[in-house]
């Protein structure tokens, strides 16, 4: 099961390596949107601190959708989880990988790359590492959010506008307590609840979206 | 007994042929209730001293957002029967309780709007109830939209039965998230009203159009699950028996 895991993890960074574009991708769009933002409101950083977090989380969660958007159709189309099936390993791994792959890829970057760009909204130290953390413990149930959207939407030609009706309200939760434990951290009050309720929500999308993830392949391979 | 009585309901052609039977006397107990619940809410109820006719609303208004999340609710354990069971008519049920589910929390914001304008001086509010409503349509809206996005009848079905369950663990997440936001964010939200306790004037017609409306999305959905069974086993032997034995008579 592990080794399973492990292969099919490396296979995945392997093929990220070969067309590395990819990777940059995400990572330009997340500046590209932060920049964005900055230049519509640059009129006085001190003003809109309270709003940086939020720019951060549209951003971070916005190129998380898009990375994961096509993630599964490839492997699909392929024929991937028919053998994974077929072979007698486990589905659940194979998604779970898959997942623990993009994050890495996509999600991982992203947050290195993140204090750089507080810099630029004048946050304060404190608050950047908060918004890290937030991010780090965050990240994952939107990959594993992403995801599950992708796989319910693989027998469609095309994810795209009904991939977003279905994952982006499902991220408000998310989107909600990672901006308010950082904007508490700038008022210097307390986020530790927050930050714990980020690592629940991650928790139960770890326990349970690649069960449906895999639930929701399998329909799709049978008809 | 009772377990040979829920096999015969979950057969397709027993289900077609007994709910048909019910639906005339269904129709004319929701009719009733609803005028009862309708003409006494809305022309004799009394007045609230504060709100005075925008009170009335009410009577559609809490119909409205209870059925919303009801239906929400039954779409999610029909989805789970379906995932784990695979009865037919579970997921049936499921499809067909979307559409009207979505209007009934449209209705509920359009309704909520209305009020809250001369109530709380602005038509929408970023609160707890009002948000989760919201993306509550939105999750009607993906459910309805994947539903007809995919062909494959047996793909549709199992994949939306997904996602309805994810919808109905994350609608709680949602509400609770928006709550502690806000308690922490003290904004310029007006928060809650202390509520006085009705008097029977108001509680006899509103529980009656309450009635009314759960009634009437029990009809609705018996008639649409009927077509949609009849349409989806157009090729099995009840439907051409059915539809021959009527012919022949």
């Amino acid at each position: 099961m592990f080794e399973f895991s492990s292969t099919i993890l490396w296979r995945e960074l392997q093929i990220a390596m070969q067309r590395k574009g990819a990777i940059l991708a995400t990572l330009l769009f997340y500046c590209i949107i932060l920049s964005l933002f900055l230049l519509l409101t640059s009129a006085n950083s001190q003003q809109i601190l309270w709003l940086v977090p939020g720019f951060f989380w549209i951003a971070a969660l916005l190129s998380q959708y898009m990375a994961q958007e096509n993630s599964f159709r490839d492997d699909f189309n392929l024929g991937i989880f028919e053998q994974c099936i077929v072979s007698g390993n486990s589905l659940c791994g194979l998604v779970f990988s898959k997942i623990l792959g993009q994050w890495l890829l996509n999600a991982l970057p992203l947050i290195l790359i993140t204090p750089i760009l507080a810099q630029l909204f004048a946050m304060p130290l404190n608050s950047i590492c908060v918004l890290c953390v937030s991010l780090g413990l965050g990240t994952p149930s939107l990959s594993m959010i992403a995801a599950l959207g992708s796989a319910i939407t693989i027998s469609l030609p095309q994810g795209g506008v009904m991939l977003a009706i279905i994952v982006l309200p499902l991220y408000l939760p998310i989107l909600i307590l990672g901006c308010s434990a950082t904007m508490l951290s700038i008022e210097t009050l307390n986020y530790n609840g927050q930050l714990a309720l980020l690592a629940a929500l991650s928790m139960l999308s770890l326990l349970f979206v690649p069960l449906a993830i895999s639930t929701a392949i399998k329909a799709s391979i049978a008809c | 007994m009772l377990r040979s009585k829920f096999k015969n309901w979950v057969a397709p052609g027993y289900f077609y042929q007994q709910s048909g039977k019910l639906v005339p006397y269904i129709a004319v107990l929701a009719i009733l209730t609803l005028v009862y619940g309708l003409i006494n809410g809305l022309w004799f109820a009394p007045l609230d001293y504060q709100q005075k006719q925008a009170v009335k609303l009410i009577y559609l208004h809490v119909p409205c957002a209870l059925l919303s999340l009801s239906i929400y609710t039954i779409i999610g354990v029909m989805s789970v029967i379906y995932l784990i069971w695979h009865i037919k008519i579970a997921d049936v049920i499921a499809q067909v309780s979307a559409p009207f589910g979505a209007t009934m929390t449209a209705l509920a914001l359009i309704s909520g709007s209305f009020w809250g304008k001369p109530m709380w001086g602005t038509w929408w509010v970023w609160d707890a109830r009002l948000t989760s409503e919201l993306i509550l349509l939105f999750l009607y809206f993906g459910y309805i939209g994947l539903r007809n996005a995919i062909q494959q009848q047996q793909i549709a079905a199992k994949v939306c039965a997904i996602l309805a369950v994810v919808g109905l663990i994350d609608i709680p997440i949602v509400h609770f998230s928006v709550e502690w936001w806000h308690t922490l964010h003290q904004g310029a939200t007006i928060s809650k009203f202390a509520k006085p306790s009705m008097h029977p004037d108001m509680l006899y017609p509103l529980l009656s159009s309450l009635l009314g409306f759960y009634l009437v999305y029990v009809c609705i959905v018996i008639i649409k699950a009927r077509a949609e069974l009849i349409w989806r086993e157009r090729k099995s032997a009840w439907v051409a028996e059915i539809l021959l034995g009527a012919k022949h008579e």
